[in-house]
């Protein structure tokens, strides 16, 4: 195979930050690094990338090739052959975050002989490569897109393979069924052989216990995926933009006194708990005649429907009950399948006895509603003071806790395509299991086993279909 | 050596006929062989060491059996002849598996061994552009140039070189043969037969790969000195289908009278006499060299293996109408005479019983199938064909298979055609060669249906419908035949159609039929086809309520039960197939540098190098490549594509 430019990438997101890391690996990665820095201090006396042992970092100057002209300031990471992420000769250099600081370096490193990365090449060459296998690639994604504790080690344990060893321990389960089945097909007259249907009709009900187990962590996984959605609802000027600007930890929304004046719903990806969530500042609602702020009002009606937990903000400044009449009567409807909070914001404004009596009267008015549940958390919360924000994040953790199906569940589902599969599978055990107990042709216990082993096959890998490949490698971006 | 002037200016050497097509060796594979390429129009000779031994039934009497009556239908359905044969020289049928569901009904007949191998001679005698030969055939002779070797001939003891542009080598288990009994080694062939000599050398001097096998075969005892009321009798069902489509469409009925098996179960004496005499056992005594067979065990094998059991059921089978010989199923051994007259003497309704052949194990020289092609071709010489036991397969039914197979080819390969490939989707001849070609195999292997992935589309009824049109196409099915099958299609086709649209009103006259075999009774109109699906009712039970039904032979109503009973599974059968399809249709180069992989694991790297498969799904199967190689080379393949470089079939 003809050899390849080295090819190289910016790893880190775009947008401003401290430090930027890019990557440059393939045969001749450390001649074209050589061709672009200019080397000021390495460990154990190297004077050149190319000189440089593997594992050792370098202090020095990115310059342009031609005119030495100093780019910038960096450190050097060396790797070598195999001993690197895509087991090819590599290097990382780890420079300053501007934008054109990076575009800069990127542009020396292609003079320099190198050619810019596909979409998931790194991966893709380490997989190649025989470093991580598919399902290890995949959760590579899942690592880097994991922006809560909870989900990153979500990700990081199956990057260790333990969904994969479970998912293993089901499949071998099926296959001793499997066998058993397939015995009494081939030697049907051999009386060698008991028939014990039951025993395996036992062993199928308990295999469809353990998929049920594994797939109902799938709920709590897709959260970790793609957050809870909590939204915040009040009358306007509630306090609900101040109240998200203190979770989230910096001035997104624009705060003023004068009400209406978030027009849209607003979203922030933060973290409650441990656990991620979408919190969705919703405009003030009330009647308006003004068209922007009603395009806003519906948008926040329907995020309110579609939310896992909804934060109801009252406040005691100005409190009048008939304000609130519409969205009492909109949050009854919800507070059957949805999580509601009741949140008296603005606690250090009013006196203990204007937030008890708000929340009171909220209450009596709500427990007058036909078909409304009860609100089971109620809590004074203050955006100055941080009054009430950490009983919210144990509420958060308890609703995310609560869809978790059995404690001690290690092993968390969070990949769509994992969960596709497992139903699949799952679904011809069951017609399995139907088959055997009515007494019909075993060799279709056989064929629905069979078929199962090879849709859970594809999540570990070891069965492997061309799509199968294509998938895990599209969702790949550059860099990665 | 093996160059064809080498042979020819050799003493006593002379120039023999020419023909086409050289098979070599009359068992089932050379048989099938024989015909196919003489039928399809090509001069053809076949040569044997025995011809009063054509197509000899060594072991078992019997054609068909789990997986292998699935085999005999299909090779029908390719227009080869084992089942019409068999349909002639049946003395009781029996479809095994009828308990069980129709994806493993397995049609199962014991045959008269003589008359089967007579009828066979005739046959064969009649066939035009067929020449028989009693000839031994010793060497096979090739040109070579730079690039490869490809057969020119073939010569034999007495020095006859006949040029030849393919050949099909059937050796079964006749090349440099060794019988074992105990202590007594007879260089010699099945049944006291002469074997072959020299050949298998020659094609170890043309690069082929040698391996050795065992195979054994049982006692036979005079049925007169048998005590037939201690043992179990085994009635055979007159109602098995015949063999042969074509039989079967005219609706001849195979055997009403039938003869009945016998079954009776070892006795603590019989294991006594065993283990006393484990020490003669050529087997554990080191004498064997070769491998058996794990699913043909002997009954010494049996009883060391299964230690646990106290008991082995043996059956008792007659082998002709016209002898009175008796053959005992699951009593092979290799232990020697005297032993064995004790052993068979422990057996209940046998203890007066006279042994007419002792049983032996046989060792015999056979070809590693790995280095075929999926046509049955060598990859090291071109027109060079096997079929059968020399492949490493076990079985009557399998070799008949292959053999039809390897002269189908054989043919194609002469008319510079592209050759006829099963693949393991389409047939069990299809996971029958894919399996010996791409896993190879270490001990005689026989055919089973859990080899099969796709068993429920597999079936011994619609052999015909996977594999009448590829007979028809290559020349084999005459037209006839073929217009009495497409009209079966049609028939199933219409029938199914008309049941699908035609509606039964929930009147009483239905629920009567319901409530009769316990089924739920319907609420309001339902198709013909809904109630046909339900597994408690049969075609036939709703005749009452359809007066207006076409009259269907049995085999059409068959076939339409089975389609729309098992529908939905089919189906799931059929996605599974297209999956499979898409790997098996993602052709590899042959000179993709596999070595240079890196992803590959060492082993992959090698075995990819070595045998360069076909299609990706054909690596998948290749023993040492793993699905994680797999999942590397179609990222390799995709890289590859993407670089603007197409992998070329």
């Amino acid at each position: 195979m003809a050899s390849d430019k080295p090819y190289c990438a910016c790893a880190t997101p775009p947008g401003v930050s401290g430090i930027a890391l890019i990557r440059m690996a393939g045969d001749g990665a450390s001649t074209v690094a050589d061709r672009v820095f200019v080397l000021r201090r390495a460990a154990l006396g190297a004077k050149s990338v190319s000189e440089m042992q593997g594992y050792t970092v370098a202090y020095g100057h990115i310059v342009h090739p031609e005119t030495h002209k100093i780019i910038d300031e960096v450190m050097l990471t060396r790797f070598t052959a195999p001993h690197s992420y895509t087991g090819e000769d590599a290097i990382e250099i780890s420079c300053h975050g501007g934008t054109a600081v990076r575009q800069e370096i990127l542009r020396v490193l292609l003079l320099a002989g190198a050619r810019m990365a596909l979409p998931g090449e790194f991966t893709r060459k380490a997989f190649a490569a025989g470093k991580i296998d598919l399902t290890q690639a995949e959760s590579v994604m899942d690592v880097i897109a994991a922006d809560s504790a909870m989900a990153l080690e979500a990700a990081e344990s199956q990057l260790m393979g333990t969904v994969k060893k479970e998912v293993r321990r089901i499949s071998s389960s099926i296959y001793a069924v499997f066998a058993a089945m397939e015995m009494m097909v081939e030697f049907p007259h051999e009386e060698e052989y008991p028939q014990d249907d039951e025993k395996q009709e036992a062993a199928l009900q308990a295999i469809l216990h353990d998929m049920d187990m594994l797939i109902g962590t799938f709920s709590q996984g897709r959260i970790l995926k793609e957050k809870m959605t909590t939204v915040l609802v009040g009358v306007p000027n509630s306090g609900k933009s101040s109240l998200l600007n203190r979770i989230a930890g910096f001035e997104r929304a624009i705060v003023t006194s004068v009400p209406g004046t978030t027009r849209d719903t607003l979203e922030v990806d933060t973290t409650m708990g441990g656990v991620p969530i979408r919190l969705i500042d919703t405009a003030g609602i009330r009647g308006t005649e003004d068209e922007v702020e009603a395009i806003g009002v519906n948008r926040a009606k329907k995020a309110t429907g579609e939310a896992d937990i909804v934060f109801w903000l009252v406040s005691s400044e100005n409190f009048r009950l008939e304000e609130h009449e519409e969205m009492i009567g909109d949050l009854a409807k919800l507070s059957k399948n949805t999580k509601l909070g009741l949140l008296i914001s603005k606690s250090d404004t009013g006196s203990n006895e204007a937030n008890d009596a708000v929340q009171k009267a909220i209450l009596s008015s709500f427990a007058g509603i036909e078909d409304a549940h009860d609100i089971s958390f109620i809590q004074n919360v203050s955006a100055t003071t941080g009054e009430g924000i950490d009983a919210m994040c144990d509420m958060v953790k308890a609703v995310y806790d609560a869809l978790g199906v059995g404690h001690g569940q290690e092993v968390i589902i969070t990949s769509e395509r994992h969960y596709e599969r497992l139903r699949a599978a799952q679904e011809h055990v069951k017609e399995a299991l139907r088959v055997l107990s009515h007494g019909e042709p075993k060799e279709i216990v056989c064929l629905l086993l069979r078929t199962a082993m090879e849709e859970i096959g594809e999540i570990t890998g070891d069965s492997v279909s061309e799509k199968l490949v294509d998938t895990i490698f599209s969702r790949f971006c550059i860099g990665k | 050596m093996g160059t064809w002037n080498d042979a020819i200016s050799a003493k006593y050497a002379y120039i023999a006929d020419e023909y086409e097509v050289a098979v070599v060796g009359a068992g089932h594979a050379g048989c099938e062989a024989a015909c196919a390429a003489a039928h399809l129009g090509l001069k053809t000779v076949l040569f044997t060491l025995h011809l009063d031994a054509i197509a000899n039934l060594p072991c078992n009497p019997s054609i068909g059996g789990t997986a292998k009556g699935q085999l005999v239908r299909e090779i029908d359905a390719l227009g080869g002849i084992m089942g019409e044969m068999a349909d002639l020289s049946a003395i009781q049928t029996r479809m095994l598996n009828r308990s069980k569901g129709p994806a493993v009904f397995s049609p199962r007949a014991q045959m008269d061994r003589s008359q089967y191998s007579r009828r066979m001679k005739e046959r064969l005698e009649k066939e035009p552009n067929l020449t028989l030969c009693q000839s031994e055939i010793v060497e096979v002779l090739w040109n070579e140039d730079a690039s490869a070797k490809s057969i020119c001939g073939v010569k034999t003891k007495s020095g006859a070189c006949y040029p030849v542009k393919a050949v099909v080598i059937c050796s079964g288990t006749y090349m440099e043969s060794r019988t074992i009994m105990g202590e007594c080694i007879t260089e010699s062939g099945p049944d006291g037969l002469s074997r072959s000599v020299g050949l298998s050398q020659s094609l170890r001097d043309a690069g082929i790969p040698i391996l050795r096998f065992k195979t054994g075969t049982p006692v036979r005892v005079n049925a007169l000195t048998v005590d037939k009321d201690e043992m179990d009798i085994q009635p055979g069902e007159p109602d098995m289908p015949p063999f042969s489509f074509g039989n079967e469409m005219a609706g001849v009925e195979v055997k009403k009278e039938q003869i009945p098996c016998y079954a009776v179960w070892t006795t603590e004496q019989t294991r006594e006499v065993i283990k006393n005499n484990m020490d003669r056992s050529p087997l554990y005594s080191g004498v064997i060299s070769g491998t058996g067979p794990r699913y043909c065990p002997s009954i010494e094998d049996k009883f060391v293996r299964f230690s646990d059991k106290s008991r082995h059921q043996i059956f008792v089978e007659p082998m002709g109408e016209t002898t009175e010989e008796l053959y005992l199923q699951g009593f092979s051994t290799s232990l020697p005479e005297e032993v064995q007259i004790k052993m068979v003497h422990s057996l209940p309704g046998l203890s007066h019983a006279r042994i007419q052949r002792y049983a032996y194990a046989i060792e015999y020289d056979l070809i590693d199938p790995t280095s075929m092609k999926l046509s049955l071709e060598s990859t090291i010489l071109s027109g060079l064909f096997t079929g059968g036991q020399i492949n490493g397969s076990s079985g009557y039914e399998e070799a008949g298979a292959q053999g039809l197979l390897a002269g189908i080819n054989a043919a194609l390969y002469v008319k510079g055609e592209a050759p006829l490939i099963l693949d393991r989707s389409t047939s069990y001849l299809g996971v029958l060669v894919d399996d010996l070609v791409t896993k190879g195999t270490s001990e005689p292997y026989r055919m089973m249906t859990s080899r099969a992935e796709y068993r429920l589309f597999l079936r011994q009824d619609n052999a015909d419908i996977r594999l009448t049109d590829i007979g028809h196409r290559i020349g084999l099915v005459g037209e006839e035949r073929y217009a009495k099958f497409c009209e079966k299609r049609a028939a199933i086709e219409a029938e199914e159609e008309r049941l699908r649209n035609t509606y039964i009103a929930p009147k009483e006259e239905l629920h009567a039929i319901l409530r009769a075999h316990n089924s739920t009774l319907t609420p309001s109109g339902v198709s013909l086809a809904e109630l046909v699906k339900r597994p408690e009712l049969h075609y036939d039970d709703l005749a009452p309520v359809d007066i207006n039904r076409p009259a269907l032979r049995k085999d059409i109503v068959f076939a339409i039960e089975v389609d729309l009973k098992y529908e939905g599974y089919i189906a799931l059968e059929k996605d599974r197939i297209a999956k499979f399809e898409t790997l098996e249709k993602r052709a590899l180069a042959a000179d993709i540098p596999y070595e240079s992989i890196e992803g590959l694991r060492l082993e992959a790297r090698q075995k990819l190098s070595q045998r360069k498969p076909l299609s990706v799904g054909q690596a998948s199967r290749i023993s040492g490549v793993s699905p994680a190689d797999i999942a590397v080379l179609l990222v390799y393949l995709d890289a590859q594509k993407r670089k603007g470089r197409e992998a070329h079939a």
